[in-house]
């Protein structure tokens, strides 16, 4: 097993652990996404833009009313990569167990 | 890329702590609206008491209570298989028809002559469940099961009169704003 060099990065860990946290499909607001993993309006932006550019999340921007409005989620590809990811932080930490 | 393993733990931890901080806000917000709809429950059901001095008006407003609190609950829907979904159903219709009979219970073995007693007891039963759920869980609803005792008992002790007129427009517009505290969570 390899691990996924796109989530490791730690922000895009903790953006994606957001998403699996708030319930997989369920969209997360970029606002209360930026509280939750204490990040930047830029910063933010940047990693997902990398994160929807590999398939991991989709970004819809809407209205309500006059107020525009950003919404993420995880897709079925970013919840399997997020998944195959942690199993492996697993089998890294279980392997140092076994031969301890 | 290698991964050394205290990298690993610290990912994991990473992970534990942004997860269940994202899950709570989650469930924050899906319970706000369900607070808010007891809110709007309390202050019809307290209010028509209040005016009547007849309770009947409650079975049809839990009945509606309940119908809408299982319909709000849908948003976890997505947190579950169909078949924990229905069996989560199962339980959650049960858990009302056990806490309708320890209520009546109650009323039965204690059976108060003031009716004030009436008004109070679920109300301080939603206050012990709120309390309990903030205590092991959800830290907000902990403050807003004291806002609930505190509430109920400073109406039943010091305005009897008026009492289902205070837990109308007080306990009931307590919850509602508690829903909205919990929408800002």
């Amino acid at each position: 097993m390899q691990p996924d060099e796109i989530i490791h990065q730690t922000l895009r860990l903790k953006i994606m652990s957001a998403l699996r946290g708030s319930g997989d499909a369920e969209p997360l607001d970029f606002t209360r996404l930026k509280a939750i993993v204490e990040a930047t309006d830029g910063n933010l932006g940047s990693h997902l833009a990398t994160l929807e550019n590999a398939g991991y999340v989709t970004i819809e921007k809407d209205f309500v009313g006059k107020k525009p409005r950003t919404r993420i989620s995880m897709t079925k590809a970013g919840r399997a990569a997020f998944l195959r990811h942690v199993a492996y932080l697993r089998e890294v930490l279980e392997g140092v167990e076994e031969s301890a | 890329m290698n991964i050394s393993p205290q990298q690993a733990a610290d990912a994991l931890r990473d992970i534990e702590l942004t997860e269940s901080h994202s899950r709570q806000l989650h469930q924050y917000q899906s319970g706000s609206s369900i607070l808010f709809l007891w809110g709007v429950i309390w202050m019809i059901g307290y209010g028509v008491t209040g005016y009547s001095h007849k309770a009947l008006i409650w079975i049809p407003l839990s009945v509606i209570g309940m119908l809408a609190t299982f319909m709000l609950s849908r948003k976890f829907r997505h947190h579950y298989t169909p078949a924990d979904w229905k069996v989560r159903g199962r339980k959650f219709g049960l858990s009302w028809v056990v806490i309708f009979a320890f209520i009546s219970s109650v009323y039965a073995v204690m059976q108060p002559h003031n009716p004030n007693v009436f008004a109070a007891f679920p109300a301080l039963m939603v206050a012990f469940s709120y309390g309990i759920a903030g205590a092991l869980f959800l830290p907000r609803y902990l403050w807003l099961g004291i806002a609930v005792f505190a509430l109920t008992l400073t109406g039943f002790f010091y305005v009897a009169d008026g009492y289902n007129y205070w837990m109308a427009v007080v306990g009931g517009g307590a919850l509602m704003l508690g829903g909205l505290w919990l929408r800002k969570a």
